[in-house]
């Protein structure tokens, strides 16, 4: 909405976004320039135009300012020095989006351009509701003879700032013809203050003008107060409301009327009216009547607010300084027409020396470094009358009303900010948000807890042997050497014939554990591990490996206890548990913190080229247990490349990586393992696994079939090993072999198929050879 | 009892699920009873647009898994068959998924918050 207009009264519009430039215009007050530039368009006329003429001109002037401003800091600094000066307006582009200013000759060529696209004055005209308060103003500046001259040249501006996004326009005939015209403007301008004091003793702006000018109100100013009030009252509609006919507002304009009241020299006149309900549109009088209401209470904090703005930053006082002598430049340079010749040459030459000159000129012998103590001056001289001035002026209850009533047109007397909060006020209030927090925060919880056991399964403490175990008749000497050279099964079975030999052989009962890992047998790999440390606490490796099958089956905290012990019974690294605090908490969070601690220790005393494989492997069970899957690939990638034929460490790299949901990383590890070991029954499962997850069923279940059907080969084997007289004695027909998990994964392969006979088949007769006619291993 | 029914993709989901409880021992299983505390009605439909309803009860003795809609259920759960693999699978964040509205559940919302937990540890993850 082109509310600047609204206010000026004037046919011509602003920026696209009044509001914006009004709020601007509030905050940082130039209107005491441009309250001395406006009217002088006026002087013919009657000075009543004043006060609506000159919010427009605020924002004309401002952006006229302003792109100085931006000129002059985009590349004057080079030029000579402003530093102090710049300090002072940086309080000014604090409030403004920057333009790009690239340099001094631009502000010139801004300049003009300003003056080019007239004819957007008329754009607004459309707009409804804008048509109506335009009505209003025009007619108020009717009845005060106010004439339409004022909006002009600061909606120049106005529209330049729209149209002209860039600053680098050519410069056009018409353009210089309409700079030239602007700048006979700003030439009445320069003589306006005089003409404002001198000519116009009957109105408003001549009382205000003589207020600056003498404290003491001389009597023909207050007559023509007096008179001006009394046409106002005149105008009030007779119709309009009791309450607004009784205003204080109206009261005080008839004291005015009637001289019982004047304004005092520099005082602001006190009023205590009622707030009026808005009645939008009915007349100038009224909304004037209205500002005067409801802006009351604000327009003190506005006053205040623009005096301590001035007092901090002098902004507005030094842009009032700078109009003040471009005007006298102008004068100095006679000729307006001469002026767009003038400003063709700044564009080559430097705009910033012409403004030097235009210092010197200003301020006689004065360095360009004197400009701040130039503003003191100014700010005292002028500025400090003209906050006196806006004070008793209320003209900032004006321009504030007249936004209000905008808004109350708007949203039926509810500013936008306030209808934002009010929708956006369930979403901070609703319970329904807060339960979504508590939501959120307890399913945090239980993604870091997680749901894990306790290793209470009895069968983890009683390892379960192979009956009729063909090694338990061979030389204990041998078996060693048989488990190492033999394929898994028959490395297991001598394993087994090993530690029933003697269950103190932690060694043996270790690479049991380790071989019933590879077998995809977790339950039993558990007990021969426990077996393995229970009968050498120090058999390092065998803690390491339980913390692998406990982390398996999401047995977290006995993961970390394994991996504690690890540390408290390894020679190299139990010196970490000195200095990493111990922590009495036993939930997996807190267990978690503290064994990582520890290993992270243990990896700092080995660092860089000495990393120990077994650390990294250690630290990256961990994180799986915590789920942080990235770290944990790190660790396992740093052991690798320590270990690459280790094809258990392949294949942890590949289920980690696989369970970050990294598939097809994953399945390419499984495939290292397997190629170092074909045997490997964990890394077939495993793949069958990273199949299943990429949806490819079929080969999933393959790779089960394949990984079953070797567990089976070592039955049979071992079966024809034993011999004909034990083959037939098997209950379970070398069932056992086989791992269940591999058949429950098999099933829900056979499910996902489709194959619910087949799953059937899963439970019941465990037939390999029922699914050999359709699948291929 | 198989909870397996035809047609439906989560139906192998429910059938893994139902394994792992079977394969844990009694005392897992009321851990997990006493961790969750809650009934869980599951009404999925699958693209043909039919809607099956399984009953996950983990809060009576030993938890158990079954076909149709619970007698009394603490949160009742619509979702899409496919939504429902891939929760299970981790390809989906539950979270997300509530708050996208893919899942609607009624009753002890709170509950919800465990289901993604309760599935993970279903889930047939790879062995280190």
């Amino acid at each position: 909405m082109s509310f600047p207009s609204l206010v000026t009264g004037g046919a011509e519009c602003g920026p696209s976004n009044p509001m914006n430039g009004l709020v601007k215009s509030f905050s940082r007050d130039r209107s005491l320039h441009q309250d001395r530039i406006g009217p002088s368009r006026n002087a013919g006329g009657s000075s009543s135009g004043f006060r609506t003429a000159h919010p427009g001109q605020q924002q004309g002037g401002d952006q006229f300012s302003q792109e100085f401003l931006q000129s002059q800091q985009g590349g004057q600094q080079e030029f000579f020095e402003f530093n102090e000066m710049t300090k002072e307006l940086d309080g000014i582009h604090q409030h403004r989006a920057p333009i790009t200013a690239p340099g001094g000759p631009d502000w010139a060529l801004d300049f003009m351009q300003q003056n080019g696209p007239v004819q957007q004055q008329h754009t607004f005209h459309n707009d409804a509701q804008f048509q109506e308060f335009e009505n209003v103003f025009r007619s108020a500046q009717q009845q005060h003879h106010g004439p339409q001259v004022g909006g002009g040249w600061q909606s120049e501006f106005a529209a330049f700032e729209q149209t002209h996004g860039g600053l680098d326009h050519a410069l056009q005939p018409e353009q210089i013809a309409a700079f030239e015209k602007a700048f006979e403007d700003a030439k009445q301008v320069s003589q306006w203050e005089s003409e404002f004091q001198t000519e116009n003793p009957q109105g408003w702006a001549a009382e205000f003008a003589a207020q600056e000018a003498n404290p003491a109100a001389d009597q023909d100013s207050k007559e023509a107060l007096a008179k001006t009030a009394g046409m106002l009252l005149e105008s009030v509609d007779p119709n309009s409301s009791e309450k607004f006919k009784n205003s204080s507002f109206m009261n005080f304009m008839r004291r005015l009327r009637d001289q019982e009241v004047a304004i005092e020299g520099n005082k602001l006149v006190e009023q205590t009216t009622p707030v009026i309900s808005v009645n939008a549109g009915s007349d100038w009088a009224a909304s004037f009547n209205q500002q005067q209401d409801k802006g009351k209470g604000k327009a003190t904090d506005w006053s205040n607010e623009f005096e301590q703005q001035q007092q901090k930053t002098g902004g507005s006082t030094w842009t009032t300084d700078f109009e003040k002598r471009i005007e006298q430049h102008i004068q100095n340079r006679e000729a307006g027409g001469m002026m767009s010749s003038e400003f063709a040459k700044q564009q080559e030459s430097s705009w910033a020396e012409e403004f030097s000159g235009v210092a010197h000129m200003a301020g006689g012998s004065t360095a360009p470094g004197d400009w701040a103590s130039q503003f003191n001056d100014s700010r005292q001289n002028v500025a400090q009358d003209w906050v006196n001035e806006f004070n008793s002026s209320n003209a900032a209850e004006e321009l504030e009303q007249a936004f209000l009533q905008q808004q109350n047109q708007l949203n039926q007397n509810e500013s936008w900010v306030e209808t934002y909060r009010k929708n956006i006020a369930h979403l901070a209030q609703d319970p329904v948000d807060k339960e979504w927090d508590s939501l959120q925060k307890d399913w945090e919880k239980h993604e870091a807890t997680g749901l894990g056991y306790r290793a209470s399964d009895p069968r983890y403490q009683h390892y379960t042997f192979e009956q009729n175990n063909p090694y338990m008749v061979a030389d204990t000497s041998k078996l060693m050497d048989l488990a190492a050279r033999g394929n898994l099964t028959e490395s297991i079975l001598a394993l087994e014939a090993a530690v029933q030999k003697n269950s103190a052989d932690a060694a043996a009962w270790h690479q049991l554990g380790l071989r019933q890992q590879e077998n995809e047998r977790e339950t039993m790999a558990i007990a021969a591990l426990l077996k393995a440390v229970e009968a050498n606490p120090k058999e390092l490796d065998a803690w390491l490996a339980l913390a692998v099958s406990y982390t398996n089956e999401n047995c977290r905290v006995d993961a970390y206890d394994a991996l504690q012990s690890w540390v408290e019974n390894s020679d190299q690294y139990k010196g970490v548990m000195n200095s990493v605090p111990a922590t009495k908490g036993r939930s997996a969070p807190e267990r978690h913190e503290y064994v990582t601690g520890l290993f992270l220790e243990a990896a700092r005393t080995n660092p860089g080229e000495n990393l120990d494989p077994d650390v990294q492997i250690a630290l990256g069970v961990l994180f799986n247990v915590s789920e942080e899957y990235e770290k944990a690939v790190d660790c396992f990638r740093a052991a690798l490349n320590l270990r690459p034929e280790d094809y258990m460490l392949w294949n942890k790299y590949g289920a980690t990586l696989a369970n970050s949901h990294n598939t097809t990383a994953a399945i390419e590890a499984y495939f290292n393992a397997l190629n170092i070991n074909p045997s490997y029954i964990r890394a077939r499962y495993n793949l069958a696994i990273a199949c299943i997850n990429l949806g490819q069923h079929r080969e999933a279940a393959e790779h089960l079939l394949s990984a079953l059907s070797l567990q089976n080969a070592g039955d049979a084997a071992r079966g024809l090993m034993v011999g004909a007289s034990t083959a037939g004695a098997q209950p379970d027909g070398g069932i056992g072999g086989m791992s269940q998990n591999v058949w429950e994964t098999l099933k829900m392969a056979m499910y996902m198929l489709g194959r619910s006979d087949l799953a059937h088949r899963c439970e019941t007769t465990r037939d390999l050879d029922a699914f050999r006619d359709e699948f291929d291993f | 009892m198989s909870v397996a029914v035809e047609g439906f993709k989560s139906s192998a989901l429910l059938v893994q699920l139902d394994e792992h409880f079977k394969s844990l021992t009694p005392a897992q299983r009321k851990e997990q009873v006493a961790k969750v505390k809650g009934v869980f009605q599951f009404n999925v439909k699958n693209d043909a647009g039919t809607i099956q309803s399984w009953t996950l009860d983990l809060k009576n003795g030993e938890g158990s898994i079954s076909v149709g809609a619970a007698k009394k259920a603490d949160i009742t759960i619509d979702i899409a068959d496919q939504i429902f693999v891939d929760l299970a699978e981790g390809k989906a964040n539950g979270q997300k998924l509530f708050m996208s509205g893919k899942i609607k559940a009624k009753g002890a919302v709170m509950l919800a918050t465990k289901l993604d937990a309760v599935l993970k540890s279903a889930q047939t993850k790879a062995k280190l």
